[in-house]
């Protein structure tokens, strides 16, 4: 029975792209391009995460069990999991227009004569 | 496996009722009849498998007799009468090796080791009660199982004297209770293998009917003083995995766990309430596409809050 420590996975996730939801600890938002794309609860009332936690937390982050644990434990980079989650259409086309547009450098303004 | 019902088991029975290399008829019927109990209760109380079970394919028959004192031989019947699923062939292959490893205590004398084969104490209770009345069928006369091999009896194994005490010890008293009989139908998680035309199903879990089915339909979600009164039933999948229960919606992307089904339920409410409310706060710009998406199912779903 894999177990995971509550603290180490809460910040890994950060490094991996999630924020705390609006002051709520207990909640990440993984964001994208400004946006939150989808969001996990992590439980701060015990030490280690028990496998129904874990259980929640791989699918709010669209991982499988083992995967989840390479996410939570390192392994899983932050620009490996972006991919998968391209590639699983959670960061949709859209998504991924709205962040090209946002990149892209505006037209300048002419100036008026 | 050196005991095989379906070809023929031969049993030898020496001393005073053997000696004149005969079977007085009481004594041969009883053998029968005591062996085809135990077989039939083997298959009635043991036998885990998918399918229906037919007792009377578990029947025996005299297929033999042989001297050198008396041996009879008997065999599964080959009056085989089919049922709708479930492999008889299998069902016999399993009913005949639960018989060779009490034949296996029965040689080493050990009788209390059927304690460890039989944990259960109803069915170990069915169990003992026959498999005592089979060895002790011809009273103090040495019994064992043989094979006939080139016209020589090869011995198998011996049928050891099965002491009433030590029997008494093995059964143990089952207090009666006044058992409410219950008729409910319930919603099944069911494995299901097809070979051929053969189907099997296992059943893997049942859910209980008070939490619906596995298609688990929310009318309104409760979280703390607040309610959620939908506009129609949220539809959730109900599943057990490694040991815990898992609510999830799909559609609104809003999973809950839990040890139990109660907690579970616990466990969604609180997410629920969460995401109606943070995806209401959020801008639609702060939201990813797929968000925004379910935002607005979440909008159509939820009639109206009240605290």
């Amino acid at each position: 029975m894999p177990v995971l420590d509550a603290k180490k996975t809460y910040q890994n996730l950060i490094s991996k792209g999630f924020k705390a939801a609006s002051g709520d600890h207990k909640f990440l938002e993984y964001h994208y391009n400004g946006k939150v794309i989808f969001h996990t609860k992590i439980s701060h009332g015990e030490k280690e995460l028990q496998d129904f936690h874990i259980g929640m937390m791989k699918r709010q982050c669209k991982l499988g069990k083992s995967e989840f644990i390479d996410l939570a434990n390192c392994p899983l980079s932050a620009s490996e999991y972006f991919e998968i989650l391209k590639k699983n259409g959670i960061i949709t086309q859209n998504d991924l227009e709205a962040a090209q547009t946002s990149l892209s450098p505006r037209p300048k303004a002419k100036k008026k004569k | 496996m050196l005991v095989d019902l379906s070809k023929g088991f031969n049993l030898r029975v020496e001393g005073e009722i053997g000696k004149f290399n005969t079977l007085p008829i009481e004594h041969l019927v009883r053998l029968a009849e005591n062996l085809q109990k135990l077989l039939q209760d083997i298959a009635k109380y043991q036998l885990e498998v998918d399918g229906a079970i037919d007792t009377s394919n578990f029947k025996v028959e005299l297929a033999g007799f042989k001297i050198g004192s008396a041996i009879p031989e008997f065999v599964f019947t080959p009056r085989i009468k089919t049922v709708t699923s479930g492999d008889i062939f299998e069902q016999r292959k399993f009913v005949n090796n639960k018989f060779e490893s009490y034949l296996k205590i029965a040689n080493n004398g050990d009788y209390s080791e059927i304690k460890k084969l039989i944990p259960q104490a109803a069915t170990r209770n069915i169990i003992v009660e026959d498999f005592y009345n089979f060895t002790t069928t011809f009273g103090n006369s040495p019994v064992s199982v043989v094979e006939i091999k080139r016209g020589k009896i090869v011995p198998l194994y011996k049928i050891n004297k099965f002491k009433s005490e030590v029997k008494e010890k093995l059964i143990t008293k089952i207090s009666e209770t006044n058992l409410i009989k219950e008729e409910y139908e319930a919603v099944a998680k069911v494995k299901v293998v097809r070979t051929g035309n053969e189907i099997k199903r296992t059943t893997k879990d049942i859910f209980d009917t008070k939490h619906g089915e596995p298609g688990y339909a929310i009318e309104t979600i409760m979280h703390g003083k607040r309610s959620y009164i939908l506009a129609f039933p949220l539809r959730c999948k109900l599943e057990k995995e490694e040991g815990y229960f898992v609510i999830q919606s799909e559609m609104l992307d809003i999973v809950g766990t839990g040890k139990t089904i109660d907690e579970a339920k616990l466990n969604f409410s609180e997410e629920f309430d969460f995401v109606y409310n943070r995806y209401k706060k959020l801008a639609n710009d702060k939201l990813g596409d797929r968000l925004n998406r379910i935002k607005t199912m979440l909008n159509a779903l939820v009639l109206k809050t009240e605290e």
